[in-house]
């Protein structure tokens, strides 16, 4: 509406104008106020007035480039090609080789659909300056514009051949395969440009990056880049683009062949490699890191980075074997726990650390292998003496600045497990200070833990609903449960003592005491609420043991004697782990899952159990 | 093949079988019901809709008691169907055979809006989608995943060589029938997803005979007129609705400018818009401005520049219709609510003064000119648009990420779209007079 109020203003003002005081302006004047207002008429979108105006001005000054062109565009905008085409063709008859006519002129040829009309004049219009390139950009400038790309890659293409410059308009070219999403083409040109100049390389990365997005197109581009590398197999800017190449698509074998070549190529001594292997190892792909490692320690044995190697070997080998690097869910109590073979690459592995402190003393990779052993003895081979030396050793550890807080926790950790609380305790406080947030919540934790396994309860709650209050610490919902289960459990504060030192026992690995300890309960404390806990702990610690018939009693137990506990749902769950990972019973498992459906709908594993059922009888999900 | 998947495919084969049996020979279990609840008591509703389609799929029948219940499905106990109830996490119950006759009479008495509608086939569903198209950009789509409802993508070929005929129901959704590449071009015609868009439709246009996309697509709406007069059924959102109407009033004009087409958009364009061809809308005001991000003056609030508006007081109310007078609008807006929360799209709202009068207002935003929701008949078939993107995502924007359905499984303006996916499964029955 404001639009039309200005338009309307400025048509009443140009009346006046134009009206009521010719003799007051100059001719110049005049013309400037008629095409004002033609292109007010423009702006408004009313095409035909303003070239009512435009036409008798265009008419009188035939050699006007202005009132040329708005003449033009008008008869463009009003779809007049014919018109259009004989104002274009009236103004080359004065300069039948202004190429930019020209083109202009092939543009309306093309939008009345006279394609081959188009492509005639288009092709005068660069023919009337063989020599120059600019001509030929223009014209695909004016395809673009139309959105013929297959036709200004061609004029791209003519303009190379005739200009006998193999690499002229590449990046354009590019850029036109790519909106065409012809990747490999693309790639091509890029590759050309490239292979010319190998500066060029940080460039054309950027400008595949955009084509990889898309997973066909990284195959396209992949696939193009192996073509071009293999016609020159010694162009290591080429085998650097290919190498990043693979990394992308995870091919990293591929990709470790690829560094291996420039690593040869440059004559780097193993840098490549190393780089490969330490990437690799942050990746966690272990088995690949494995290999570059030591082929870099076996090739280059006096490299100074071979210290670092050798140290990646051992941490790949270390996560391979899957101790103590294993996830989570492969944490889960295992009937093989302690096994030989485990103990065995165990003590092979703090050998060969040892043997990197023993060749490369006082250094940071020292500091790294003693901090691998302890962890070594303590989580797998649960030598507790052993392991604390060596936390105690990285602790006072001329390089071990960043590992001093972790060995420290370890300490800790160890203390508690040969049953020094107070000593523990201690060391957890040295770290009360600590500047991360996290690392001091974890430390109060810790502590509200001891205090629960020595029966202190009334500091332990203290101490969990400092760190309970704030809902985004990572420890709230841990602080939460135990803050829980020992309120509820205040009435029977033997029992709840009792269960606190089980608990102790368990977190010291004495399984066979734990449950000793769990029975007592059970039998001691038949009334109490935490007599289904104690149930829940023993199926643990006897599936832990590898007693799978006696835990499955337990868990039946939980699910048809105590049919007022709340953790009958989790003991169904178990079950069904067990008949799952142990009993390889699938039917069996699907059957119990659904149990926890049907009795506990509420309940918060059922998701849980949906997702097992529908993993089991294989649903597409 | 691996034990473990060995082992699932022995699980899954035997469940077939048993589902089977279970299903057609419920003996044991004789006239015993098993009723899905739609109301507050439903546990997913999204969920539910997924399970009625499974049990069509197998053959199965269903009732789906409009207005009980929030509109809950009914069908003969099984304990394969009730097995599949838990593992989806359907609620449902169990309902004896003298309890069962007791709903019935109860929905059929006169002065109950109830009735009870036959749902007897799987209908077969195709989405309108590019080949570059991704879920989480649907909200139809996103509820059939999430449902477990199966589909099949049609795009132009498809459309145009009258495959349309081999589905019962079609879905567009954030679609553009002008040929304008969803009028994006102001803030994005730079950006890598719009020049890959706009090439891929030159090509597929002219591979299919076309010199235009306008073209192509304004074919494209001939096709699916056809498919929908000849008795399909369209379910379209968001920009799809508005769009495919101009599209069709636009079908002896170029509306596109030169950016869209290479030329210019003819002249007098509104002067040539022919509304007897549209579905739901006339007299509308085409926006011909392409750097505005917004076709006519049938959306509403207007797009471009995006309406501020305070979602925690945007509503929108569905109307009550009459379940046995009127049993298809009533199936269409079978909630366990009556007022949704609102959401945009490029297409939010359709403004009331520019419906047709043969249009049904399902939903609208009450006290403005704002309807949400319509339906209506084109020859033997129906169409029923949706304003807005997604009905969990107030105002989603280009490169949002996908909404988490498992955190919506109740959500009431998701169970509008699955009505409509189950719309076409019933049976055709007499109307009152």
């Amino acid at each position: 509406m404001k639009h039309r109020q200005t338009i309307l203003f400025i048509l009443m003002l140009a009346g006046f104008l134009l009206i009521g005081a010719p003799s007051t302006f100059g001719q110049t004047d005049d013309l400037q106020l008629k095409i004002r207002l033609a292109q007010s008429f423009e702006q408004a979108g009313e095409w035909e007035r303003a070239a009512a105006i435009y036409e008798p001005l265009q008419a009188a000054d035939p050699q006007n480039y202005v009132l040329f062109d708005a003449l033009r565009r008008c008869y463009v905008q009003l779809k007049e090609y014919d018109q259009a085409m004989k104002l274009v063709r009236q103004r080359l008859s004065t300069s039948p080789n202004d190429p930019v006519l020209l083109s202009s002129l092939g543009a309306l040829y093309f939008q009345k659909g006279e394609q081959s009309s188009a492509d005639s004049i288009w092709n005068l219009a660069v023919q009337t300056q063989p020599g120059n390139t600019n001509l030929y950009r223009l014209v695909a400038s004016q395809m673009m514009e139309l959105r013929l790309y297959e036709q200004a890659l061609g004029m791209y293409l003519k303009a190379r051949s005739e200009s006998r410059q193999p690499l002229l308009f590449a990046d354009e070219r590019a850029m036109l395969y790519g909106a065409l999403m012809q990747y490999g083409n693309a790639t091509r040109e890029y590759l050309a440009v490239l292979l010319a100049t190998p500066q060029q390389l940080s460039y054309v990365q950027s400008r595949l990056t955009g084509l990889i997005q898309r997973p066909e197109g990284l195959e396209e581009v992949l696939k193009s880049a192996r073509a071009v590398v293999l016609q020159n197999p010694e162009y290591v800017p080429l085998k650097t683009l290919l190498a990043w190449l693979y990394l992308e698509k995870k091919e990293y074998p591929a990709a470790y062949e690829e560094y291996r070549e420039i690593d040869r190529l440059t004559r780097a001594n193993g840098q490549e490699i190393f780089n490969f292997a330490q990437r690799a190892v942050q990746e966690r792909l272990y088995p690949i890191a494995e290999r570059a490692f030591r082929e870099f320690i076996d090739r280059y044995p006096s490299h100074r980075l071979v210290p670092f190697a050798r140290f990646g070997l051992l941490r790949s080998l270390e996560e391979i074997r899957g101790e103590p690097g294993r996830s989570e869910e492969s944490r889960a109590p295992r009937p093989t726990l302690g096994a030989a073979e485990s103990r065995f690459e165990a003590a092979t592995l703090i050998s060969q650390y040892e043997g990197l402190i023993v060749d490369y003393p006082n250094s940071e990779v020292a500091a790294q292998a003693l901090f691998r052993i302890g962890v070594i003895r303590h989580d797998v081979l649960f030598e507790l003496d052993a392991a604390l030396d060596a936390f105690q050793r990285v602790r006072i550890h001329p390089h071990a600045a960043s590992l001093a807080a972790d060995a420290t926790l370890r300490v800790a950790e160890i203390l508690l497990q040969k049953n020094m609380l107070a000593e523990s305790r201690r060391n957890c406080e040295t770290l009360r200070s600590a500047p991360q947030e996290s690392l001091r919540d974890l430390v109060t934790y810790q502590i509200s833990l001891l205090e629960y396994y020595e029966g202190q309860f009334d500091s332990a709650l203290v101490a969990l609903e400092g760190l309970s209050a704030n809902p985004n610490r990572d420890l709230a919902n841990d602080a939460l449960q135990l803050m829980y289960f020992i309120n509820e459990n205040r009435s029977s504060a033997a029992a709840l003592k009792d269960y606190a030192t089980a608990d102790l026992l368990l977190r010291q690995h004495r399984f066979s005491e734990a449950l000793q300890r769990f029975d007592f309960i059970v039998k001691q404390y038949p009334t109490a609420l935490l007599l289904d806990d104690a149930h829940i702990r023993i199926g643990e610690i006897l599936t832990t043991l590898g007693k799978i018939d006696d835990a499955i009693a337990v868990y039946v137990t939980v699910v048809e004697n105590l049919p007022d506990s709340i953790v009958r749902d989790k003991a169904l769950m178990a079950l069904g782990g067990i008949y799952e990972r142990y009993k390889d019973d699938p039917q069996r498992a699907i059957a119990t899952y659904e149990q926890v459906l049907m009795k506990f709908p509420t309940s918060v594993h059922v998701e849980e159990a949906r997702q097992r059922i529908r993993m089991l009888r294989g649903d597409s999900l | 093949m691996n034990p473990l998947r060995r082992r699932a495919s022995t699980v899954r084969s035997l469940m077939i079988v048993l589902f089977h049996f279970a299903l057609f020979f419920p003996a044991a279990q004789a006239q015993t019901k098993l009723l899905i609840p739609m109301d507050l008591q439903q546990t997913n509703h999204l969920k539910s809709y997924g399970l009625t389609f499974w049990v069509l799929e197998r053959g199965g029948e269903v009732d789906w008691l409009l207005n009980y219940r929030g509109g809950s499905f009914f069908m003969d106990f099984s304990e394969v169907i009730a097995r599949e109830c838990r593992v989806r996490g359907v609620a449902f119950e169990r309902v004896a055979a003298a309890q069962a006759a007791t709903i019935y009479a109860h929905i059929q008495q006169e002065d109950n809006n109830m009735d009870v509608v036959r749902l007897e086939k799987a209908p077969r569903i195709a989405v309108y989608v590019p080949p570059n198209f991704k879920p989480w950009d649907d909200a139809v789509t996103l509820a059939l995943e999430y449902a477990e409802i199966s589909y099949t993508k049609v795009w132009d070929e498809e459309v145009l060589t009258g495959k349309l005929s081999e589905y019962d129901w079609l879905h567009l959704h954030h679609e553009d029938f002008t040929g304008q590449y969803g009028k994006f071009y102001a803030n994005y015609r730079f950006a890598p997803w719009y020049v890959e868009q706009q090439g891929l439709y030159e090509r597929e246009a002219r591979r299919l005979g076309y010199r235009k996309v306008s073209d192509a697509k304004k074919a494209v709406a001939r096709a699916i007129r056809d498919y929908v007069g000849s008795g399909g059924f369209m379910f379209a959102m968001c920009s799809a609705t508005d769009s495919y109407d101009i599209a069709l009033a636009a079908e002896a004009v170029d509306i596109c400018d030169i950016m869209f087409d290479g030329d210019p958009p003819d002249r007098d364009i509104q002067k040539k818009l022919n509304f007897s061809r549209t579905f739901a809308f006339e007299h509308f005001t085409l926006d011909p401005n392409p750097m505005r991000y917004e076709y006519s003056d049938i959306d509403i609030p207007p797009s471009d520049p995006p309406a501020l508006r305070d979602p925690n007081t945007d509503y929108f109310t569905l109307f009550e219709f009459s379940a046995k007078y009127d049993p298809v609008p009533t199936m269409l807006t079978q909630n366990h609510v009556a007022i949704i929360k609102g959401f945009m799209g490029q297409t939010t709202a359709f403004r009331k003064g520019l419906l047709k009068r043969t249009v049904i207002r399902l939903a609208e935003r009450e006290g403005t000119e704002e309807v949400k929701y319509i339906h209506g008949n084109v020859g033997r078939g129906t169409f029923t648009w949706y304003g807005g993107h997604d009905p969990e995502d107030y105002q989603h924007a280009v490169g949002d990420p996908p909404t988490d359905l498992s955190l919506h499984k109740n959500s009431p303006g998701y169970r509008l779209i699955l009505n409509n996916v189950l719309f076409p499964a019933a049976k055709k029955k007499q109307q009152k007079t």
